[in-house]
């Protein structure tokens, strides 16, 4: 997922959708750990696609962040067209295999925020800075975020 | 600064286990540019078709019918309003209510000074001593109706024959003048405004 990084992306739709393709799985499952809904990721995500369609990235250093950062705006918003072909049992599947992952229900007890913080720093990759660049906050809150989730997290494992 | 995922916390590899959803779905096919806009033009569209095309070939289709004899019109609905078609029903013995529309006198004074014929008898029309807004009704009725016109020569009279007529009714129900009698092809069905 990080080789996509450093891709540069034309103006050309067929380089963005194909940019975007590779992105999808891992830009995918990242949005879909911060929003833990396959329906609004799913969404959130094909409107960050279109939305790079009509306006690429200004900066095409960090295409999965920008992606991301995208993303989860949309997703937060909770403004979201129920996609369309997306199968009750591929959704119901999602729940359980969040419900079965450890780490599933350790990203419950977060915030979307710090959802969307851990997840963009463990799964994605993205260093506090872009991080903090990408979500509009200082270098340091994401820092602070990041520790206080993990203790969390580490909090709640410990007890069960 | 990037940070190793705490060993305990496998955060990477098990959400690089969530499955996909099938390839075709990851791309809209009809991209989304607002949630909207597009119900807001079609609504729009709809209007603006009725209004322009769907309303005046039906007022059209309707009127010709009502122009196409007595026989056929008599079958036919009466154009108009329904509060002006009940208040002119049967004012015009042997006439054919085909029309009726609801107005106010000031309208109709408006209306019935704006004659357009050089050298008509000008004045205040009758309508003017109503309250602009008191109520005024505009019945055209189709029939065989006997009316004297002025003869080419002058100082005499002719009898003709017209197949339209145009009265003016007050809330009343009483006739106020001017009225007309005449051809179809000179009275034309029309809502009062313009030249009368």
């Amino acid at each position: 997922m990080l080789k996509l990084r450093s891709v540069a992306v034309s103006k050309n739709p067929v380089d963005w959708e194909t940019v975007y393709r590779a992105a999808f799985p891992s830009l995918y499952r990242a949005v879909l750990a911060t929003t833990l809904d396959a329906e609004i990721a799913l969404d959130a995500v094909q409107d960050a696609f279109e939305l790079g369609l009509r306006r690429p990235p200004p900066n095409q250093e960090n295409v999965v962040g920008w992606l991301f950062r995208v993303a989860v705006r949309r997703s937060l918003r909770h403004r979201f067209r129920r996609p369309r072909g997306l199968a009750p049992e591929y959704i119901d599947e999602i729940s359980q295999t969040l419900d079965r992952l450890e780490v599933g229900s350790l990203l419950r007890i977060l915030t979307p925020r710090q959802r969307a913080i851990v997840v963009a720093h463990y799964f994605l990759g993205l260093r506090h800075a872009e991080i903090a660049m990408l979500l509009g906050v200082k270098r340091g809150t994401v820092g602070a975020t990041i520790t206080h989730a993990l203790s969390r997290m580490r909090e709640e494992k410990a007890h069960v | 600064m990037f940070e190793r995922p705490p060993s305990e916390l496998r955060i990477a590899d098990e959400l690089g286990r969530l499955p996909l959803p099938p390839e075709e779905l990851w791309t809209r096919r009809v991209p989304r540019h607002s949630s909207w806009l597009r119900p807001a033009a079609a609504i729009t569209g709809a209007a603006l078709f009725v209004i322009a095309v769907a309303l005046p070939v039906v007022v059209g289709l309707r009127e010709s019918d009502s122009e196409g004899g007595g026989a056929a019109s008599s079958t036919n609905a009466v154009i108009g309003d329904a509060g002006a078609i009940a208040a002119c029903s049967g004012k015009l013995d042997g006439g054919q209510l085909v029309a009726a529309f609801t107005s106010t006198a000031g309208v109709v004074a408006d209306w019935t000074e704006n004659i357009g014929i050089v050298g008509a008898p000008s004045g205040p029309s009758p309508w003017r001593v109503y309250t602009a807004t008191a109520p005024a009704y505009v019945c055209y009725f189709d029939g065989h109706f006997a009316y004297t016109r002025p003869a080419p020569a002058a100082g005499e009279a002719s009898q003709s024959l017209g197949d339209r007529s145009l009265i003016l009714l007050d809330e009343t129900g009483r006739a106020v003048p001017p009225s007309k009698v005449g051809p179809r092809s000179l009275i034309a069905i029309a809502r009062p405004g313009g030249r009368f």
